[in-house]
């Protein structure tokens, strides 16, 4: 048998009805997301109102989908359930709408009113899209955040991305210099650990910029510098591509197993 | 020597076409690959293999389905691993659209492993506020999150009773498509001590290796490379969806290794040959 007759066999597209089960909501998911899929990748002959239609909705699903769940695991679970935290949780849930807002005025002093805060907060950054006039008051808000955020930020980062990075130079030497007295010694780490130095003496004197790169001493390092950031940079855009191709496979996987049904695992 | 020229101009829709043969024709002719396991996935694997039983893993979901086909394999085979060692899981999601993952994962593998859920396993949800919540977890885990992804109070899951912090928490994994290690790096790692290790996608993964000489990060899982060496580790062999996949990413990557070289083949000769022509013509 071959190739082509075993493919005409194992096809066996997505089924949205069968006389069987019905209709079936995952078989039209399938279909819809396999098309989209198919006007995203007709960009790759040209720009085209298909490839447009599927980014729209993309977008639109996207926004709509964010407000959704921001809304629920956001303010409801942390603003609302955090306010109503003393109350009987299997009271409140059997109460409907208007019942539910008696039933929280009736027991306004077992309340918690913190989260109100944080929600005023979060509704003043909405003030320039609702009045020009009170736009100003965005500024209380995006205050608290940049002084919290610069607090919270600039210790963590300096401890995890300089000291700790520090530390781990060194520490590299350390464990050399330990292999060389218990007799573990291997010349590779040895090498290793000075190419690692090098690089970062070599690259850190290519960004300083308070002297001129010249002779052969300081031209040479600035120059063995780029060459360490261009490996860097190599090393990056390799994983980007791979990681591309990936997303690539697993899309057609999918049009190739869900959709189509050429291939089974 | 038109040729030569005419080889750094080729029409990218070409080179489509080699690439989209490239990535198909491994589904139906599939080979497979010998796997070499680096250092940084087996340091992955022994951190779990090396947690007593019962211990906690909490897990943070934080991809789109972008990154699916890199990351829910790694996904797949950790809790594989998780629930063979008997180790009890908690997962979460600081991205919306991880979410939807970091329930169902959890949920399709505890049935084969008969794991009750709120006893051996929960799935907490999605929060917002990414630094926010990764700082109040180190205070307090059911401030962050108050109620788990079915509505119930985590104060009344069996599991979630002794958890308060990451001091109750044996490790803590990111499976991320952005820079979030660098923030559990920066916020929970250097503060409260936790180990840490994570699954990422390849475009992120270069970033995060300066962690693992500094033990920052325990190990680390980059892209579907790192996916298919984990899964090898934890299952003794590979699925079909991942040995495809690779299969598919080898011939891929040969191609453009191909035309790379080709490109630079016809830049360089059509260099070299009016360089010659020049001088002839001073000649």
């Amino acid at each position: 048998m071959n190739t082509l007759t075993m493919l005409a066999i194992s096809f066996q597209p997505a089924k949205v009805w069968t006389p069987d089960t019905g209709f079936s909501l995952d078989g039209l998911g399938i279909w819809i997301s396999a098309i989209l899929s198919l006007f995203i990748f007709s960009f790759l002959y040209k720009d085209n109102p298909l490839y447009k239609f599927a980014e729209s909705i993309f977008v639109g699903v996207s926004i709509g989908y964010l407000v959704g769940i921001v809304y629920h695991n956001g303010i409801e679970a942390n603003v609302y359930q955090v306010m109503v935290s003393k109350l009987d949780p299997a009271t409140l849930k059997n109460l409907h709408y208007f019942q539910e807002i008696k039933y929280l005025i009736q027991h306004y002093h077992s309340l918690d009113y913190w989260p109100l805060v944080a929600l005023v907060m979060g509704l003043l950054t909405l003030s320039p899209f609702l009045t020009a006039r009170h736009a100003w008051l965005t500024s209380i808000p995006f205050a608290f955040y940049m002084g919290w955020g610069s607090g919270v930020a600039i210790p963590a980062n300096m401890q995890a991305a300089i000291l700790a990075q520090l530390y781990g130079t060194t520490y590299a030497f350390s464990v050399v210099g330990a292999s060389l007295l218990n007799g573990t010694f291997n010349l590779w780490n040895l090498l290793w650990t000075f190419v690692m130095l090098l690089g970062i003496v070599a690259t850190l004197w290519y960004f300083y910029f308070s002297a001129e790169h010249k002779g052969w001493l300081g031209g040479g390092v600035a120059r063995l510098g780029i060459w360490f950031v261009m490996v860097g940079f190599g090393a990056a855009f390799g994983f980007t591509v791979m990681a591309r191709v990936s997303l690539l496979i697993g899309r057609i996987e999918f049009l190739l197993k869900d959709w189509l049904g050429l291939i089974t695992y | 020597m038109q040729f030569f020229e005419r080889l750094q101009f080729i029409d990218r829709r070409i080179l489509f076409l080699f690439l989209a043969a490239a990535l198909i024709l491994p589904f139906f002719f599939p080979f497979q690959q010998k796997i070499l396991i680096t250092q940084e996935v087996k340091n992955f694997h022994r951190t779990i293999d090396s947690l007593p039983e019962g211990a906690v893993v909490a897990i943070s979901f934080d991809y789109g389905p972008s990154a699916m086909p890199e990351i829910n394999p790694m996904a797949r085979a950790m809790i594989e691993q998780i629930f063979q060692k008997n180790l009890k899981l908690i997962t979460y999601a600081l991205w919306q659209d991880g979410e939807p993952f970091s329930i169902q994962i959890p949920e399709e593998l505890a049935k084969q492993h008969q794991k009750i859920y709120g006893e051996h396993y929960v799935t907490l949800g999605f929060k917002p506020g990414r630094v926010a919540v990764i700082l109040q977890m180190g205070e307090d885990i059911h401030t962050a999150f108050p109620m788990d992804s079915k509505g119930t109070r985590i104060s009344d899951i069996p599991l979630m009773k002794n958890i308060r912090n990451y001091s109750d928490l044996n490790l803590l994994i990111d499976l991320a498509a952005g820079a979030d290690p660098d923030l559990y790096v920066g916020y929970a790692v250097e503060r409260y001590h936790i180990p840490f290790q994570a699954g990422v996608t390849a475009v992120m993964a270069a970033n995060f290796y300066p962690y693992l000489q500094t033990r920052q990060m325990k190990g680390l899982l980059p892209g579907l490379k790192g996916a298919s060496e984990y899964e090898f580790m934890v299952t003794q062999a590979n699925s079909r969806q991942v040995t495809q996949m690779m299969a598919s990413q080898s011939l891929v990557h040969l191609i453009m290794v191909l035309f790379i070289l080709l490109g630079n083949m016809g830049y360089f000769l059509t260099k070299s040959y009016k360089k010659q022509t020049q001088q002839k013509g001073r000649g």
